[in-house]
């Protein structure tokens, strides 16, 4: 897992004490680097950690209880620059906590649209795990359900020939009603909002490219290994390249409606005095934009360029 | 890390509150936790033996609410309970529901799935959740199996509407809120007890009890158009049913009672994926479409443009035609 900065809100800084206590507890001596890399923060925030800890304790009236109430790292080992923490004691938070209910609820969403993506094997581990976080819960009803839509099933094939490493063969639908087959590495499944995508290294096209799962007219599971070499640039959270959308907008819509776009990755550059949002975002090109601006038909306005402007005006009467 | 008025920054007040709650089985009423409390001390020792004060006093409940926001189960006990004296009241906290169940252990292919769960949320106002119950989880100390990356899911949460429903819900706060209904272009202001969420047909739905109407109303997050305002603790003869369940089984019946019927250009990008949202056309050569609102309905198609027809029902052509006439408003004519 790529270290995450995190950003470190308070609330985030006592859940990572509160759960690396009980880590370091079953893993010491362990060292810092490692530490930081298992829960995806960086170096220096758990070295302010175990530095911080080492003053910590339960209090009693006359401050941190001595004897048996203090943390106690050995601090040579850790001030050596080897960078290893041993912890000999912990009076207080060896346990892990609990999750929230809202913690519980957000994992538990999470899973069931991983689920839904999923070949059968990894369902049923789904299954299995699903049951342990709501038991470990304690009640059973939740106050949220999420039902996702059963997925194109390529999403399905290509899930399952992702970790496999093999490739796959689909025939794409493109937007203009052409179609070609095309041979993909599969490298990545986006479900962003409610549609599906598959990214992956098209070989007719010798690059990246994303592709709407609901485009995929028929797939293949080919027996071949993949053979890109390198995943690592096809982790970045955009799913277009700025190659693929070389059509810059500017656009405007009521903040309300911003949350609707985020998958365009938008970038505000303005508010107007009525508290519009005028954003700047990429397209494909005419068709790419149309379908933006009907996410909230006639709240989401194009505002330049104006050949854009013109295109959208026009498909709006041609039809019929 | 943000330091407080005392010198004492929040983490280090909540942290060692948590630690000596721990320490303390029988946990520790108010005075005597301010007494002893860096970042609550330094004030409380000045004070006069009777004398109280409201800043400690919002401190202590805000930092209250952070705790249990954080899963961190903070009891109150009363000793003399007919006396409902604040001042006999401890606050405890018990190591067992503290603790993640023993007896639940993950394998490093379950924490792994864990983990991409948890980033479905990454870019919502949930994404602070997520992240604490991965960093919970991780203690457990398995690292996840890495091999591959394969599903990236976000919802479309961000925006604090969706955080400030859930932050209702498990608070049973009601919510003001602008609601914007989707055959509407006028607001109305709604006051409403939250009871559930649903993601069900790709729209997240959230049933309440509507405070101003006295009953039951299902609204579309998508729709509620401004941040909502927590109000005030609702007490809710009915709670404890499971709202998620009626939610679910309301929103069915919805989308099967109503069936539009849509004709799409043979092999056209509207028909291949129509096809794949909503099955074969039938022999007709039109696709039959479950929806739960119409005006909603017509938002989704409209994108296809020239290459659908609509049939049925009657009015569902006409809500498109609108859709285009104000698209083109929109874009006809000089920018303003």
């Amino acid at each position: 897992m790529s270290p995450r900065q995190l950003r470190q809100e308070s609330s985030d800084i006592v859940t990572l004490y509160m759960s690396l206590v009980p880590f370091l507890r079953e893993n010491s001596p362990v060292s810092v680097a490692d530490t930081a890399r298992h829960f995806g923060v960086s170096q220096k925030i758990i070295i302010d950690a175990v530095n911080n800890l080492y003053f910590m304790g339960p209090f009693n009236r006359s401050g941190v209880i001595p004897g048996g109430g203090m943390f106690d790292f050995d601090m040579d080992l850790f001030d050596e620059g080897r960078g290893d923490i041993l912890v000999s004691q912990t009076p207080s938070l060896e346990r892990t906590p609990r999750l929230s209910a809202q913690e519980t609820t957000t994992i538990l969403a999470g899973l069931q649209i991983l689920r839904a993506a999923s070949e059968p094997e990894t369902r049923d581990v789904i299954d299995s795990l699903v049951k342990k976080i709501s038991a470990a819960r304690g009640s059973n009803s939740s106050p949220m359900i999420v039902k996702p839509v059963t997925p194109p099933p390529v999403i399905v094939e290509a899930s399952a020939a992702i970790s496999e490493g093999h490739q796959i063969r689909i025939v794409y639908a493109n937007p203009d009603g052409s179609q070609t087959e095309r041979t993909i590495d599969p490298l990545r499944i986006d479900f962003v909002g409610s549609t599906w995508y598959l990214r992956g290294w098209c070989h007719l096209r010798e690059a990246r490219r994303t592709f709407r799962a609901d485009r995929v007219i028929s797939h293949e599971h080919l027996d071949s290994a993949i053979s890109t070499k390198s995943t690592e640039d096809l982790l970045q959270d955009s799913l277009f390249d700025e190659s693929d959308t070389d059509l810059v907008a500017t656009v405007s819509m009521p903040a309300w409606v911003f949350p609707f776009v985020s998958d365009y990755d938008p970038k505000l550059i303005d508010t107007t005095p009525s508290g519009d949002l005028v954003l700047e975002v990429r397209f494909a090109g005419v068709r790419n934009a149309v379908r933006f601006v009907c996410r909230h038909p006639g709240h989401i306005r194009v505002l330049e360029p104006e050949s854009l402007r013109n295109a959208i005006a026009q498909w709006a009467v041609s039809r019929g | 890390m943000a330091v407080s008025g005392s010198g004492v920054t929040r983490e280090k007040r909540l942290l060692g509150m948590i630690m000596t709650l721990l320490y303390y089985p029988h946990g520790l009423t108010k005075n005597e936790l301010f007494a002893c409390l860096e970042g609550y001390s330094e004030k409380f020792n000045s004070l006069r033996p009777s004398e109280t004060d409201q800043g400690l006093e919002r401190q202590f409940s805000r930092d209250k609410s952070e705790l249990r926001r954080l899963g961190i189960p903070i009891e109150t006990v009363s000793e003399y309970e007919a006396l409902n004296d604040n001042q006999a009241t401890r606050y405890v906290i018990r190591e067992s529901e503290y603790e993640f169940p023993k007896d639940i252990l993950f394998s490093a292919q379950e924490l792994s799935l864990i983990e991409r769960a948890a980033d479905a949320w990454r870019e919502g106002s949930m994404g602070r959740e997520s992240r604490h119950a991965l960093t919970k989880l991780r203690s457990l100390g398995l690292p996840a199996d890495e091999s591959r990356v394969g599903v990236s899911l976000s919802f479309n949460t961000s925006g604090d509407v969706f955080e400030r429903v859930q932050e209702a819900i498990d608070e049973s706060k009601s919510i003001d809120f602008s609601y914007l209904k989707p055959d509407s272009s006028t607001p109305e202001q709604r006051k409403v007890l939250p009871l559930a969420l649903l993601f069900r047909f790709n729209q997240w739905h959230m049933y309440s009890f509507d405070l101003t109407r006295e009953d039951f109303r299902t609204f579309l997050i998508s729709r509620i158009i401004s941040v909502p305002r927590l109000g005030s603790v609702v007490e809710f003869s009915q709670s404890g049913k499971d709202f998620a369940q009626i939610l679910a089984s309301e929103v069915n019946r919805l989308y099967s009672e109503n069936v539009a019927i849509v004709e799409a250009d043979l092999n056209s990008d509207a028909f291949v994926r129509l096809r794949s949202m909503f099955g074969e056309p039938w022999d007709d050569g039109a696709f039959r479409i479950n929806f739960s609102d119409l005006a909603l309905l017509a938002d989704q198609l409209s994108e296809f443009g020239h290459m659908i027809r609509a049939s049925s029902p009657a009015s569902l052509q006409s809500e498109l035609d609108a859709r285009f006439a104000r698209i083109y408003d929109a874009h006809s004519g000089g920018a303003e």
